[in-house]
């Protein structure tokens, strides 16, 4: 912010007291602090009187999971060595596809065996890493049949 | 003739720091000092502007400076650790792994690794380099002895500026690549707002890849479904400079809800498509923009509803916000940063010892 802007406090009290939110001493016009105090104010008044639908608060505060309902890994392990091929341009758009078929279907012997070897390494790492999850789950479980006993005691005087 | 070279993970075109890379060593050539690109990975577009890091630690003499630019944990760390010469650390700072621990691991692993570079590098160099007064102040909390401000170059022609000129409903944009510090789901809850109470037909468009963020990306995909704005809001992945410059042509507002920016880069070029600037106050956000946007501390997607709505309707607030960001914009000026790297050779006590007849014409 700039040196000579007043602070957001200030900016908020200004509205408050129903002083102007365009600062006449700034040579070019609005004080911004000032103009978000204003619609901050003006927002908090219409949450309050209700303005805004409680469906839409409610819908704004949509908690956002981003890894939720991702895939769970064992649908990555198979590495495609072909992939679809397709073109939506007209004419060269066959020409293109029929070309591209060509070619993969010639340098299929080389990438072919490397999708299946990385394949074949997807697997047996996600394998070990679900065995991994298991005993983790079992240990857990294991701790937390053993954790009630521990529960009872009183705990240790804190200092202050 | 004494050698400034560079050292980083990654040269992409494209990449905001491969770009300050670039333009550091055309200022270090027109210094008359010698000044070599040396990257880990270099992509086959600019394999002819730099050679592999394996070959720096042969081409340095004692008296000579490597700046190694820092920004996520890389290889390169530790072959900089080792150099014996004169050594600078770029730091364009390094954005907390909490980030990116749910939605991609990868990345927040290289990222930790990033900041303990940082913790053993910043305390054994001669100077740290912040690409912000922000990035400087973690060069000093991490014992670096000596710090100094030099923006990042700016290469605005490249998306060919000119005044937006948007047609049709008010379109709002972001650009950057989507990735959970930049926050674009808060953008797309503010789009939802915004739609609901004063711009039905508002649209949002978010340029910028998701490698390594695909789950992110496709989390933003599902919100904005749920919250009923899927038809108006466009992620169309990373785009080229023309079509970005497109977009920002097409634009009405620039909006910014990034909770961790190391300098914003997409700031400037908004500036340079006539675009008022609403923005979070997080992170060099406040640094970089100064009064040139609107700055809210609040994440309410409804205050910022309003705010946007008053910058899209009142042609007063936008003239004015148009105006302090080219005003802005000449802080960044060529002519500023020149005076920068000066400096930067002032204090490395390398003015002087470049050989002039070397540097290239212009």
């Amino acid at each position: 912010m700039s040196d000579q802007a007043p602070s957001r406090a200030d900016a908020a009290s200004m509205v408050a007291s129903g002083e102007p939110v365009v600062d006449a001493q700034k040579p070019d016009g609005a004080d911004l602090d000032a103009v978000v105090a204003e619609l901050t104010a003006e927002v908090t008044r219409g949450r309050s009187a209700g303005t805004y639908p409680a469906s839409l608060v409610a819908r704004l505060e949509t908690p956002f999971h981003p890894d939720e309902g991702a895939e769970p890994a064992e649908a990555h392990v198979r590495v495609e060595s072909a992939r679809p091929l397709r073109s939506t341009r007209p004419v060269v758009g066959g020409v293109t596809v029929f070309s591209k078929r060509v070619v993969r279907r010639l340098l299929s012997w080389y990438v072919a065996p490397i999708a299946q070897d990385q394949t074949r390494f997807n697997l047996a790492i996600l394998r070990e890493v679900r065995d991994l999850q298991e005993q983790v789950a079992r240990l857990e479980g294991s701790r937390a049949a053993a954790e009630p006993a521990q529960g009872n005691e009183a705990p240790e005087q804190g200092g202050s | 003739m004494t050698a400034v070279h560079q050292l980083l993970p990654v040269l992409s075109p494209g990449d905001a720091i491969g770009q300050a890379v670039q333009r550091m060593r055309a200022w270090l050539l027109e210094a008359g000092l010698a000044s070599e690109i040396f990257a880990e990975q270099i992509h086959q577009d600019l394999s002819k502007e730099a050679r592999p890091a394996g070959e720096l630690a042969a081409s340095i003499a004692p008296g000579d400076a490597v700046l190694y630019h820092l920004s996520i944990g890389a290889r390169s760390a530790d072959l900089f650790a080792g150099l014996g010469c004169r050594r600078v650390l770029v730091y364009h700072n390094i954005t907390p792994a909490a980030f990116y621990r749910r939605t991609s691991p990868r990345v927040a692993y290289w990222l930790e690794v990033g900041r303990r570079d940082l913790a053993r590098l910043a305390p054994a160099v001669e100077l740290g380099i912040g690409d912000s007064a922000y990035n400087a102040a973690e060069l000093r909390a991490a014992g670096c002895p000596a710090t100094m401000v030099i923006p990042p170059p700016v290469d605005l022609a490249r998306l060919s500026p000119r005044p937006s000129r948007p047609t049709g409903p008010p379109r709002l944009i972001f650009v950057s690549r989507l990735a959970p510090n930049k926050r674009q789901e808060e953008l797309i809850r503010v789009l939802a707002a915004l739609r609901a109470c004063w711009q039905p037909e508002a649209t949002l468009v978010l340029p910028g890849g998701w490698d390594d963020t695909e789950t992110y990306a496709a989390g933003l995909r599902r919100l904005a479904t749920d919250l009923g704005v899927a038809g108006a809001v466009e992620l169309p992945g990373r785009r080229s400079d023309r079509e970005l410059g497109d977009l920002y042509a097409g634009a009405t507002a620039a909006v910014c809800a990034s909770e961790h920016e190391g300098f914003g880069m997409h700031l400037l070029e908004a500036w340079a498509f006539d675009l008022p600037v609403v923005a979070r106050a997080a992170a060099a956000v406040p640094e970089t923009v100064g009064d040139a946007a609107v700055l809210l501390d609040s994440a309410d997607p409804l205050v910022w509803g309003a705010v946007v709505d008053r910058v899209i309707r009142d042609a007063q607030l936008r003239r004015l916000l148009i105006a302090r960001g080219h005003r802005r914009l000449g802080h960044f000026s060529e002519a500023s940063l020149r005076d920068r790297m000066t400096e930067l050779l002032d204090r490395l006590g390398l003015s002087g010892h470049g050989d002039r007849r070397a540097a290239p014409a212009g």
